[in-house]
């Protein structure tokens, strides 16, 4: 249990760590380092996600007999 | 029953994360909203596994035809699995992908019960060619 919300506070905290320096990037005008950065925050969020919903579909597939 | 408030309270602490990521990432606030569902959605069928226990024991109770009830769970799957992954996308505002999905779910499901249609249709048949 304690698994499932570390990953929901993971990808909070990612997206604020991203959020912020994308404000930075973009005051000092890197705005194409912006736009890497948080390019980059979804990938890692997706990676870590991934995982998550092959959990998901593989228990579907198994309780409901596919 | 613990597990249902401790997945309440994970809805809620996602939900306000996500509407202070929203400002800003709402890329990244989407995938928490995702992450969420997921767990979630692996709680609830964790949780249908006893019941579907309970129904195959019905089944060898009541002598159903064996194969029936496998298709039957398969739409559960297919359905559930469809409207979460619809409701996730008209939440991140794409609708359109969201219904095709149900669409495409609601073509599978029809496409799995063809047995089902064709064992209604010979009993029909049978019962006719009784009268």
């Amino acid at each position: 249990m304690s698994m499932e919300i570390d990953l929901v506070f993971k990808i909070a905290a990612i997206g604020i760590i991203v959020s912020i320096l994308n404000q930075v990037l973009s005051r000092s005008g890197r705005e194409e380092q912006a736009t890497m950065t948080s390019l980059a925050g979804l990938v890692v969020v997706l990676m870590m996600l991934a995982q998550k919903i092959a959990d998901l579909f593989d228990l579907v597939k198994t309780l409901f007999e596919f | 029953m613990e597990t249902f408030w401790k997945a309440a309270a994970i809805v809620l602490i996602t939900v306000i994360l996500g509407l202070a990521l929203g400002k800003q990432e709402k890329d990244i606030a989407t995938v928490l909203t995702l992450t969420g569902c997921c767990i979630l959605g692996i709680f609830a069928v964790s949780y249908l596994e006893p019941v579907l226990d309970l129904l195959q024991e019905l089944e060898s109770v009541g002598q159903l035809q064996s194969g029936m009830l496998g298709i039957l769970l398969k739409a559960v799957g297919i359905a559930l699995t469809a409207e979460i992954s619809a409701m996730i996308c008209s939440d991140a505002g794409n609708n359109s992908l969201g219904k095709t999905l149900q669409m495409l779910g609601s073509a599978v499901i029809v496409y799995l019960s063809i047995p089902i249609f064709q064992a209604f249709l010979t009993l029909i048949r049978e019962i006719l060619g009784q009268l």
